[in-house]
C-alpha cells in the first residue's frame, strides 16, 4: 500500500491576514490586499502597487529576533508560517525525530542591498562605460555587510527554520519560480511516501516586491500597469481586460505527516494530499506552450497519482495569473483533461486579490483548497467583470459560493515551463 | 514477434482485479500460419494472454520483487473461435488473496460481453533464496514493457472511472545506472579531465583573471578559460544555444554545456533536423526530465551600470532616479537572464525534455540533492531518463566578496596550485572555482536493453539538514551523518563494505572538520579504514557542481583499482579520525563509493555507488 500522507498543521502570512483564519475569512469577503509600494520608494517605476504583508511583528514567532537582523522579508515570513504550522499541527519537540523530520520550501531570494549594489557599480565606471570590479571592491568592502549577503541565498528559509526547530533530516529547497512551492508539497510528499521522512515542513515563501523585481518583471510586461488609482483593479484574472499580474508576498507552510505518524501522536487531520503532478513544457523561454500540453499533463498525472476522475474533482484553484497567455492556456489545459465537465467544475483566482505570491503562490493556494473543504465554500475570482470569449469556464466570480467541495485540484505553472498540480482531498480514515 | 499478448490494461486493482485487452489483426503473422485460409487467435496464446494479465496482477501486488511464473493451468474451456478484427477482454480476479508463496486467479474472456473462455490458474513464486546463481537479482519476468503497460493506463486515459484509477502502484525497487557524464570544470571540459588532474595531482587554481581582483583578500580561483556550449549537437540546437548565449548567465551556459555533453555521451542517437526528426528520435520525450543543483546568480555589474549612473540625482543614487532613469536603460529580458530555473528551462527545450523539472538552491549540495530527487522520479515510474545537474560560477565580484566577507575564502595568494588544500593541517580556507556536471540516470533494464554503457549503479541517497545556525557548521557533524546513515542504509552496505569516500572538503577548517565528524559518527570504526580522498585541490569550490563533478571524475578516476590522494593534503588533519589518502594512491579494495557534498549553515547529501569496471 502506498503511505498516505495528511496535512496536521498549516501556518500563513499574506497580504489578506497573519494567519490562516484571517486571509480565508478576507478572500471569501472579496477583500483586496493590493495598494500602493510602501516598502520603497516605488513612485517613478512603470508600476506603483502591489499586495503587501502588513504590520508584521516578527518578534512573535521566533525565540530571538537578533539572529534575523539581517534576514530578507522571505526568511521571516517563513519563520512566522512555520512557527504557526508547527504549533497548529501540536509538534512540540520530543513529539517528532528531528533525523526523520524534514524541509522542502519552494522559496525564493532575500533583501537585496540595492543601494550598495548600484553605488559600488556607479564608482566602479570607467572612461570605456565598464565596471571595473577593482573599483566595485573598493568603494562595496566598506559598506556589504557579509550577513546581508549571506541571507539573499534562497536556502536561508529552510536554514533558519532547521536552526529554530532543530530539524536535521532532508532537506531541499527550490525556485522554479511560479510553481515552486506546488512542486515542493509534491515531492515533500515522495519524501514521505518513500518513507525518507515521516514528517516534512513544506511550503513557499517569497517576496519580490524589491526594486529588482518589480523592475524584473516590469521590463517583461509581466505584471500590471493598468488602474493605478484603483490598484485593487489591477489583477483581473480571466477578465476581458485583464493586463499582467500583481506582486505579492508571503509564506504558506504546512506540516506534512505521514497518516500513522500522525494518528500515532493523536494529530488533527486538516486533509489528505493524495496527488501530485509535473512537467516541463520544453517551448518557450517566455512563453506558455499555446495548446497546454505540459499543464495538461502535469493535472493528469496528478488525476492518476490520487487515483480519481475528472468527475470527481470537486473544485480548481486556478494558477490564474491574469496575465494573456496564462488564463487563455489554462482554460484550455482544464477542458483538455475535463471533457465536456470543464463547465461544471468551479475555478477560481485567489490572485485577484492576494496578488502573485511567486514561490509562495502554490502553497497559499493549496491553502485556500483546504479551507473550502473545511468550510464548504468556494473563494471568488474578484474582478471579473468582463467575460473573455476564451475564457468560458464557471470562475465562480465576484463572490464566494457554498458548494460541496470533497476533492480539490490546485494548479501552478511557472516562469520557464514548469508546471506542477497536487490533488488534495476531505480526510476519510 | 514480442511475446506480450495483451494490448493494454483498463482496469486495476491491486492485489485483487484487472482487466485488460488485446486486438486481434490480420497484421499478426501467427494468424495466417493458424490456419492458413481460417485465421484466427490461438486458444493456447488466450492462456499465454491470461497468464500475462493475471501474473502483472499477482506480481504488482509484491511492488515486482517476486519472479512470478505459472505453475497451473487448472481449467480451460473454450466456447468460440476469435477472428481478426475481434477485440478480447481478459478479466483476472485473485481468489482470496496473494500469498508468499503465490496465488491463483480465476479468469474469463469476453468478446462484447459474449464468453469465450473461463481459464484458472495457479503462480508461484520462484524461491529467489535456493537458486540466486541460476536467477540473479533482476526480477526477469515482469520487463520494463509490462511496467509501461500499466503506468499507461494511469497516464493516458482521459476520463478514468472511479474504480479504474485506484491506486496503481508503480515499482518501487527501479534499479538505477549511470549512462552519460558530462562535466565543465577548471581541470578541463570532460570528466576524464577531471579524473585525469585529480589522479596526477595536478591543481588548475590560477590567479584570477577574469577581472581585476586587486583589492579583494581572495585572488585566486579555479577558472574555466573555455567552453563551447554547442559541441556535438545539431545545427539547429547550436542556433538556439547561439541565439539565447545573451540571456544565459555563466552558470546556465555552463550548464546547457555539461547536459548536452552528458546526453551525447549516452550514444542515444539524434535525430535528423532536416527531416524533422526529434532530437532523440529513440525515447519519449514525456520520459526524459531533469533536477539541476543551481544558485541565486549574482547579476553581472556591466548589466547595471548605465541604469545606475542614470539613477543619481544630485550626485546621489536615488530609486527615484532608477524608476525614471535607470530602468528605461535596462535590457527587457535582464531578470530571465539570472533566474535559477533557467538551466533546466534551456536544457528542457533544447532536447524538449517533457518530463518533471525541477531546481534546486541547496547551494554546494545542490547536486548531490538533485541526484537524490531525480533517483526518486525513476523510481516513482514518472520518468525513465533523468538528467541530475549542478552549476555554478563563484568567480564573480559580487560572489567573491560576500564569501570573504564571512571569511570562507583563502587569503593564501602566494601560489595559487596550492592554495586549496583540503583536510591539511595548513589549510587556509575555501578557493572560488565554478563548474558544471550532468549525469544521466536511466532505470536499469532499458540500459541494459538497449546495450548502454553503465558508469555504475546508483545504490542509495541520503539528505540531513544543518541545524546549528545559516553561517554555522554543526560541530558533530550530524548533517552530514544523517545523510550518510540513509545512503548506506538504502544502498544496504556497511560501512567497512566501502571501497573509498570521495568527501566535500573545501579547506574551510570548520567545514573539513564538521564533515569529518559526522563521516566517523556514521561509519563507526570502519572510518579509520575506508581511503578518503578529495578533488578541490584541483578545482577550487564549483557549488552546486561540487558533489556531482566529484561522482563523474570518481567513476572514471577509480576505475583502474586506485584511490588517488587528496591533491595539496600533504600534512592531513590525524585528529579527524578518517583515512586521508595522502601522497600515493591506495588499493581500492571494494567497487563501493560513497560521495557527500555539504553547505555550510545548510544541506548535506550522499551518495552510495557501485562501479561498473
Amino acid at each position: 500500500m502506498k503511505r498516505r500522507i495528511v496535512i496536521t498543521g498549516m501556518g500563513s502570512v499574506t497580504p489578506l491576514g497573519l494567519s490562516v483564519e484571517e486571509t480565508w475569512r478576507n478572500l471569501l469577503a472579496g477583500k483586496s490586499g493590493i495598494r500602493p509600494i510602501e516598502i520603497f520608494e516605488a513612485s517613478t517605476f512603470p508600476t506603483t502597487f502591489a499586495a503587501q504583508v502588513r504590520e508584521f511583528d516578527l518578534g512573535r514567532y521566533v525565540r530571538d529576533v537578533s539572529v534575523f537582523e539581517k534576514a530578507g522579508r522571505n526568511v521571516r515570513f517563513a519563520m512566522a508560517a512555520g512557527r504557526m504550522a508547527i504549533d497548529d499541527a501540536k509538534l512540540a519537540p520530543g513529539t517528532y525525530d528531528p533525523e526523520r523530520t524534514g524541509i522542502y520550501l519552494g522559496s525564493g531570494e532575500g533583501v537585496l542591498d540595492f543601494f550598495t549594489l548600484c553605488e559600488s557599480i556607479a564608482h566602479g565606471i570607467g572612461p570605456d562605460g565598464k565596471v571595473s570590479a577593482a573599483k566595485f571592491a573598493e568603494m562595496g568592502y566598506t559598506r556589504y555587510n557579509g550577513m546581508t549577503e549571506l541571507e539573499q541565498e534562497p536556502n536561508m528559509p529552510a536554514n533558519h527554520l532547521a536552526a529554530e526547530y532543530g530539524i536535521a533530516g532532508p532537506t531541499f529547497s527550490c525556485l522554479t519560480a511560479c510553481a515552486a512551492s506546488t512542486q515542493a508539497l509534491g515531492e515533500a510528499l515522495d519524501l514521505i511516501r518513500t518513507d525518507r521522512a515521516d514528517t516534512v515542513l513544506a511550503g513557499g515563501t517569497h517576496s519580490m516586491i524589491h526594486p529588482l523585481g518589480v523592475t524584473g518583471f516590469n521590463l517583461l510586461t509581466a505584471i500590471s500597469v493598468a488602474h493605478k488609482d484603483e490598484p485593487w483593479r489591477a489583477s483581473r484574472p480571466f477578465d476581458r481586460d485583464r493586463a499582467g499580474f500583481v506582486l505579492g508576498e508571503g509564506s504558506t507552510l504546512m506540516v506534512l505527516e505521514e497518516l500513522g505518524h500522525a494518528q500515532a501522536r493523536g494529530a488533527r487531520i486538516w486533509a489528505e494530499l493524495t496527488g501530485f503532478g509535473s512537467s516541463a513544457d520544453a517551448y518557450r523561454m517566455t512563453d506558455i506552450h499555446p495548446e497546454g500540453r505540459g499543464p495538461s499533463v502535469a493535472m493528469r498525472m496528478a488525476l492518476a497519482d490520487a487515483g480519481v476522475g475528472p468527475e470527481q474533482i470537486d473544485y480548481i484553484s486556478a494558477h490564474g495569473t491574469g496575465t494573456l497567455e496564462n488564463d487563455k492556456v489554462e482554460t484550455l489545459s482544464v477542458k483538455l483533461v475535463f471533457g465536456p465537465r470543464a463547465y461544471q467544475v468551479p475555478i477560481s483566482s485567489v490572485k485577484s486579490t492576494l496578488g502573485h505570491l511567486i514561490a509562495a503562490a502554490g502553497a497559499t493556494e493549496l491553502m485556500t483548497c483546504v479551507m473550502a473543504i473545511r468550510d464548504q465554500v468556494l473563494p471568488p475570482t474578484m474582478n471579473l467583470e468582463n467575460p473573455d470569449p476564451e475564457c468560458d469556464l464557471d470562475y465562480v466570480p465576484n463572490a464566494a459560493r457554498k458548494a460541496k467541495v470533497e476533492v480539490c485540484l490546485s494548479n501552478s505553472f511557472g516562469f520557464g515551463g514548469q508546471n506542477d498540480a497536487l490533488v488534495v482531498r476531505r480526510f476519510v480514515p | 514477434m514480442r511475446w506480450i499478448w495483451i494490448d493494454k490494461f483498463i482496469e486495476f486493482e491491486s492485489g485483487r482485479r484487472a482487466v485488460s485487452i488485446k486486438n486481434v489483426t490480420l497484421a499478426e503473422e501467427h494468424v495466417h500460419d493458424h490456419f492458413p485460409g481460417y485465421p484466427m487467435h490461438p486458444a493456447t496464446l488466450m492462456i499465454e494472454g491470461m497468464a500475462q494479465t493475471g501474473g502483472v496482477l499477482v506480481g504488482e501486488a509484491f511492488d515486482f520483487r517476486e519472479k512470478v511464473v505459472l505453475a497451473k493451468v487448472t481449467r480451460a474451456r473454450f466456447y468460440c473461435h476469435v477472428l481478426p478484427g475481434d477485440q478480447i477482454r481478459f478479466e483476472a480476479n485473485v481468489m482470496g488473496e496473494v500469498r508468499p508463496e503465490g496465488a491463483s486467479i480465476e479468469g474469463k474472456i469476453t468478446r462484447n460481453g459474449e464468453l469465450v473462455a473461463e481459464i484458472s490458474m495457479m503462480y508461484a513464486h520462484l524461491d529467489q533464496s535456493r537458486a540466486p546463481l541460476e536467477l540473479g537479482d533482476e526480477n526477469f519476468v515482469f520487463n520494463e514493457d509490462f511496467i509501461r503497460m500499466l503506468r499507461m493506463r494511469q497516464l493516458n486515459q482521459l476520463k478514468p472511472s472511479a474504480q479504474a484509477a485506484r491506486d496503481v502502484k508503480v515499482p518501487l525497487r527501479r534499479r538505477i545506472v549511470i549512462t552519460g557524464l558530462g562535466v565543465l570544470t577548471p581541470a578541463g571540459n570532460s570528466a576524464s579531465a577531471l579524473a585525469e588532474a585529480v589522479r596526477t595531482g595536478r591543481s588548475a587554481v590560477t590567479a584570477v583573471s577574469r577581472f581585476d581582483a586587486g583589492p579583494f583578500p581572495s585572488r585566486v580561483a579555479g577558472e574555466i578559460r573555455e567552453f563551447d556550449a554547442t559541441a556535438g549537437i545539431r545545427k539547429d540546437q547550436a542556433r538556439y544555444v547561439k541565439k539565447m548565449a545573451k540571456v544565459m548567465a555563466v552558470d546556465i551556459q555552463l550548464a546547457v554545456a555539461a547536459a548536452n555533453l552528458a546526453i551525447l555521451d549516452t550514444g542515444l542517437p539524434l535525430g535528423d533536423a532536416k527531416a524533422n526528426e526529434p532530437v532523440l528520435p529513440t525515447i519519449d520525450h514525456a520520459r526524459l526530465g531533469m533536477v539541476f543543483g543551481t544558485s541565486f546568480i549574482p547579476t553581472e555589474l556591466d548589466d547595471l551600470a548605465e541604469p545606475a549612473r542614470a539613477s543619481f540625482v544630485d550626485g546621489k543614487f536615488s530609486l527615484k532616479g532608477w524608476g525614471s532613469g535607470g530602468i528605461p536603460k535596462m535590457f527587457p529580458l535582464w531578470l530571465l537572464k539570472y533566474l535559477p530555473n533557467m538551466h533546466a528551462c534551456h536544457t528542457g527545450i533544447l532536447w524538449d525534455a517533457q518530463g518533471p523539472s525541477n531546481s534546486l538552491t541547496t547551494n554546494e549540495a545542490g547536486g548531490l540533492l538533485a541526484l537524490d530527487e531525480c533517483a526518486r522520479i525513476i523510481k516513482r515510474g514518472w520518468a525513465d531518463w533523468m538528467l541530475a545537474g549542478g552549476a555554478e560560477s563563484r568567480i564573480s565580484p559580487v560572489l567573491m566578496m560576500r564569501y570573504n566577507l564571512v571569511g570562507r575564502l583563502t587569503t593564501c595568494n602566494d601560489d595559487p596550485p596550492t592554495a586549496c588544500r583540503p583536510f591539511d593541517v595548513t589549510r587556509t580556507g575555501q578557493v572560488a572555482g565554478e563548474g558544471a556536471a550532468v549525469i544521466v540516470l536511466e532505470a536499469r533494464e532499458a540500459a541494459e536493453k538497449r546495450g548502454a554503457r553503465i558508469y555504475g549503479e546508483v545504490l542509495g541517497t541520503g539528505a540531513g539538514q544543518t541545524t546549528a545556525g545559516i553561517n554555522a557548521v554543526d560541530a558533530d557533524g550530524r548533517a552530514v551523518a544523517v545523510a550518510v546513515r540513509q545512503a548506506l542504509a538504502m544502498a544496504g552496505v556497511q560501512p567497512a563494505a566501502l571501497g573509498a569516500i570521495v568527501a566535500h572538503g573545501t579547506a574551510f577548517t570548520p567545514q573539513d572538520r564538521s564533515e569529518s565528524a559526522g563521516l566517523v559518527a556514521a561509519l563507526g570504526p570502519a572510518a579509520r579504514k575506508v581511503p578518503v580522498t578529495a578533488t578541490k585541490g584541483v578545482t577550487g569550490n564549483m557549488g552546486a557542481a561540487s558533489g556531482l563533478a566529484d561522482l563523474a571524475a570518481a567513476l572514471l578516476f577509480l576505475k583502474d583499482g586506485q584511490v588517488p590522494p587528496i591533491v595539496n593534503c600533504t600534512h592531513p588533519d590525524t585528529e579527524a579520525g578518517l583515512n586521508f589518502v595522502s601522497g600515493k594512491p591506495v588499493a581500492l579494495t571494494s567497487d563501493l563509493v560513497l560521495v557527500t557534498a555539504n553547505a555550510i549553515g545548510g544541506q548535506a547529501a550522499a551518495v552510495v555507488v557501485k562501479l561498473n569496471r
